[in-house]
């Protein structure tokens, strides 16, 4: 999908007046942050958004995420050990601690 | 004021004009430029913007004007200091425009030139191979196939190159938009303040606005402006007889039929116009 996001209240303005012209292209907004569809129209209506509004307006092409192809299988066991942890009070660092699940600080480097 | 009408200039507080060709947008743009020679008055105050000319059928939003009103008497709303420190932030906020459009094209053809480059690459070399199995001679195509490499090295390298300083751009970008998010969080905030700073308005000047429709030669239900739903010309009068305009104030079309009655009952410099 197609991320749109203005970054003043002109942009904003003129995202909602577009969401009502052609509510057909938009999979979602909230206040100033849209999803538009992948369709030659979504990109006509980004496109023009952002050539109207310049820097106000940011544009970004979404996917689902994959967890299989794109994330590593440390990252993955992680979450689900953690989302399912006993004690829903522990931190993730003293959760980790010990233990073969990657810390936060080596989470925080590492690029996906 | 002073007002050139041909050769002759008409001095005065109430002036009536309706008899010359001048016209009421023209007049009510001569008061408002000090370099203009028609009308020698005054600078009007800022709710003058939404009093030029008073005429039947106007536009203008009550509640602006009410406030610029209140304003003009040197009544402060009680979030008059949160709206001029807004403003200042607002100002101060720096916003550095990146040129993503320009990093954007080069990367996008920096990659296409790679992907045309290496399929003539593999169809040279396929070539080559077909003719040496065919026992042909190959040198000029071996010569134009490393030619080919030598060009699709430098494009990688380009693309490489162009890849970096989009993604430097990007993250350039990425920050320049916090500042943009800061400041549009702060024009909603100022936004906020300026509707409550109209309110309170609304709220002092009710009296006031009630008052001065009762006393205009108007047709007009007498209402506090919240509840007002006559015309727009009546309520611009009631806030032009509130207000201290300092500039005199235009009028097409009525109620008044004389300029002393306008003047007075305005308490302002007046001036009956055509349209």
């Amino acid at each position: 999908m197609l991320l749109v996001i203005a970054y003043s209240s002109e942009a904003r303005q003129k995202l909602r007046n577009t969401e009502r012209a052609y509510p057909e292209a938009f999979r979602r907004r909230f206040g100033r942050v849209a999803l538009l569809a992948e369709t030659h129209l979504g990109a006509f209506l980004a496109l023009r958004l952002r050539e109207r509004h310049g820097p106000d307006v940011q544009v970004a092409r979404t996917e689902p995420l994959n967890e299989f192809s794109h994330v590593p299988g440390s990252v993955r066991t992680a979450a689900t050990a953690y989302a399912n942890r006993e004690t829903a009070a522990t931190p993730y660092t003293k959760f980790a601690a010990g233990t073969a699940h990657p810390s936060i600080d080596s989470l925080r480097d590492r690029e996906l | 004021m002073r007002i050139q009408v041909g050769e002759t200039d008409r001095v005065g507080q109430a002036i009536d004009l309706r008899g010359t060709p001048i016209r009421a947008t023209r007049l009510a743009a001569a008061i408002r430029d000090p370099a203009d020679s028609l009308v020698i008055a005054p600078q009007p105050t800022p709710v003058y913007d939404h009093l030029e000319p008073i005429r039947p059928g106007m536009e203008f939003d009550c509640r602006v004007a009410l406030a610029a009103a209140g304003r003009s008497l040197g009544l402060e709303s009680p979030h008059a200091t949160a709206i001029a420190r807004l403003e200042r932030r607002i100002e101060s906020i720096d916003l550095e425009t990146p040129n993503l459009r320009a990093a954007r094209r080069r990367a996008a053809e920096a990659g296409t030139d790679v992907a045309a480059l290496e399929e003539q690459v593999a169809r040279t070399s396929g070539r080559v191979n077909a003719r040496q199995e065919a026992d042909l001679p190959v040198e000029e195509l071996e010569e134009r196939l490393a030619a080919l490499t030598r060009e699709l090295t430098e494009a990688e390298t380009e693309a490489i190159a162009a890849r970096e300083a989009l993604s430097r751009a990007e993250s350039e970008a990425a920050a320049a938009r916090d500042d943009r998010a800061d400041r549009l969080s702060l024009v909603d905030r100022r936004e906020n303040r300026r509707r409550a700073a109209r309110e309170w308005f609304l709220d002092v000047l009710a009296g006031p606005f009630e008052r001065a429709l009762q006393g205009l030669p108007i047709g007009a239900e007498p209402a506090p402006p919240s509840d007002y739903t006559g015309p727009s010309q009546e309520a611009a009068l009631a806030i032009a007889r509130i207000a201290d305009l300092a500039a005199p104030v235009v009028l097409v079309d009525g109620p008044f039929e004389i300029p002393v009655t306008a003047r007075a009952g305005l308490d302002a410099p007046v001036i009956l116009a055509r349209v």
